[in-house]
């Protein structure tokens, strides 16, 4: 069953000129001129109940304005969409009552307070039936290890400890929808590690649906298994993390240990030599143009060998080329 | 959703932030102590123009006039910064975090605007007394009066969030508030007789003061404080009710216009 379901969805804004020369900017101040900006052009997706998706975009590709729309901030220009059945901007309120939200660089905590007075001004504004809550919130602190710094005002905690509070908080009126938006951003390895950890479990064990929105390939890749990727407002992919992987990673990084000092004699069409120091050789193979094999035996007849690891193209590259065009065409819209 | 639960949500609202802001209300005290000097200084501003014009101006004695200017200077230093606080989050985007919660957005700053309202006035009222006390000595003010001067100030602080929420909420429209507000907080303290009874003023000034909102935000209530009587009671809060209902309807149009300007310009 959909979830979230959006059809067409469009939003345009009108932005205000600044004409160029003093007698045009005199008469802009009684009458202002403006420039229509389609920050998201009919859009169309659907999203099933238990699915965590991720929604990446660079930077004004019409992220944030379509979750606007899904969260009944904005209002569309043209299009419909549907979360659990509400019209967002129609419903908001209701709507909010089913949704949680963590933005990883704004919180929702009090900062001079300690998160525990953030969760039970929650369960009041969420309307949550006093002895219920306990309940939760005992369940959310002992499965997001919060007790050793629950009493501590949230000011002074690391980001780390403030995110897993951010997303206990949001979790605290059991939504069925939680959107993600940078949840780690500024983290640590360890801290990331965790909080995607705590994001994977509300997701499998208790079914609730991630719309995440990152800029970090590791959220996305331990996270969510459907990407849809935005661009100037545009879907240019929806499809699976795999899939993706599949049709984009066709470069592939091969690290060699040689028995002999490399030579630089070595040139192979779709070979490109990344980096060459006394026994090491680092290659960027294209495997559209030649396979693996070829170049692997032709290395070999050539010199010895001692050691070799291939290692796929990061996942960062392969959305940053994305992003720059290279899925054009082949992730048409409506594909 | 149940009145008793809306009523919950807002009043858990004003407690949080009432213990939020209790955290520093030994630093707020401290910071008050600027209003010690500001008090000293009417003080003896207001003794030398009674030693030359009698033991009575516009009905009030010296000690009366120095605790109206208590009254007024406690409902000032107990307003929080609400208009700088909505122009940030209009500015940064905050606002879309509000709107994705169960509450109104006005609601949610009322509730917290009282909230940090009480310890405003925790931190500056002792220190104003304290100087009132020690220069000009008590005035009588009967203890029943005490609960109706308590609920006369949550009235008085509502029409002030009314005011000062409406200047935030130009941020829509504005670069910055902080000139907008600073003329129009300066207009609302001379029309309110935050430094002296509008009873002073010049005919004409008196005239123009009597039909706005602000003496009802300081002089007033201040006025109630020093003379108290049912019959001051009943004016003051029907005067409040009305102003109440119209800036209120007031701050309410410029949100929902503002709100429609994210809309169509994306914030």
């Amino acid at each position: 069953m959909a979830i979230i379901e959006v059809k067409q969805l469009q939003k345009s804004f009108k932005l205000p000129v600044r004409p160029e020369g003093g007698m045009a900017r005199l008469r802009s101040l009684f009458r202002s001129q403006y420039q229509t900006h389609e920050a998201v052009k009919a859009i169309s997706f659907a999203v099933q109940e238990g699915e965590a998706l991720a929604f990446i975009g660079p930077n004004g590709a019409g992220k944030s304005t379509t979750i606007k729309m899904l969260t009944g901030i904005l209002h569309p220009t043209a299009g419909e969409a549907t979360v659990m059945g509400l019209t967002p901007w129609k419903q908001r309120q209701q709507l909010a009552f089913q949704i949680g939200s963590v933005f990883g660089q704004k919180s929702q905590l009090w900062l001079h307070l300690p998160p525990l007075d953030t969760f039970n001004l929650l369960a009041r504004i969420y309307e949550l039936d006093w002895s219920s809550y306990l309940q939760r919130r005992s369940e959310l602190i002992e499965l997001f290890e919060l007790d050793s710094f629950l009493h501590t005002p949230a000011r002074k905690l690391s980001l780390g400890q403030r995110m897993r509070c951010e997303i206990a908080a949001s979790l605290l009126h059991k939504p069925r929808i939680i959107f993600l938006d940078e949840p780690t951003i500024g983290l640590d390895p360890v801290a990331k590690a965790a909080i995607r950890d705590l994001i994977r479990r509300a997701n499998r064990e208790d079914g609730v649906t991630v719309f995440l929105t990152s800029h970090d390939a590791g959220d996305i890749e331990s996270l969510c298994k459907r990407v849809i990727i935005i661009n100037e407002g545009q879907v240019v992919m929806d499809d699976s993390v795999n899939e993706m992987r599949r049709s984009f990673m066709q470069k592939r990084e091969v690290s060699l240990k040689l028995g002999v000092a490399f030579d630089g004699a070595f040139t192979m069409t779709g070979v490109e030599v990344l980096k060459a120091k006394g026994y090491g050789l680092k290659l960027a193979v294209d495997t559209q143009q030649v396979g693996i094999d070829v170049v692997l035996s032709t290395l070999l007849q050539r010199y010895p060998v001692q050691d070799v690891t291939i290692e796929y193209e990061p996942l960062e590259d392969v959305i940053a080329a994305i992003y720059r065009g290279r899925g054009e065409g082949r992730w048409a819209v409506g594909k | 959703m149940g009145s008793r639960q809306v009523a919950l949500k807002y009043a858990a609202v004003g407690a949080t932030q009432v213990r939020s802001r209790w955290t520093y209300v030994g630093e707020r005290l401290l910071s008050n102590l600027f209003l010690a000097v500001i008090i000293y200084v009417f003080v003896q501003l207001w003794r030398a123009t009674y030693s030359g014009t009698g033991a009575s101006i516009d009905g009030l004695t010296l000690p009366q006039m120095i605790w109206y200017f208590v009254a007024t200077e406690a409902i000032q230093f107990s307003m929080p910064r609400v208009h700088s606080l909505i122009e940030t989050e209009v500015r940064n985007g905050d606002l879309a975090l509000r709107l994705n919660k169960p509450y109104q957005y006005l609601g949610f700053h009322v509730a917290a605007f009282l909230g940090d309202g009480v310890v405003q006035l925790a931190a500056a009222l002792p220190v104003a007394a304290a100087v009132a006390l020690l220069t000009v000595g008590p005035i009588a003010v009967p203890l029943y009066a005490i609960p109706v001067l308590l609920f006369v100030w949550v009235t008085t602080l509502l029409l002030h969030f009314a005011w000062a929420a409406m200047i935030g909420l130009c941020a829509f429209w504005l670069e910055d508030v902080s000139g907008v507000y600073l003329i129009l907080d300066k207009f609302k303290w001379v029309m309110g007789g935050f430094m002296m009874p509008i009873a002073l003023f010049p005919d004409w000034l008196q005239r123009i003061a009597g039909s706005l909102p602000f003496k009802y935000m300081f002089g007033e209530p201040a006025r109630l404080m020093v003379q108290f009587s049912w019959a001051k009671v009943g004016a003051l809060l029907s005067g409040q009710a009305l102003w109440l209902v119209i800036m209120f309807a007031l701050l309410y149009g410029v949100y929902r216009l503002g709100v429609r300007r994210v809309d169509s310009n994306g914030g």
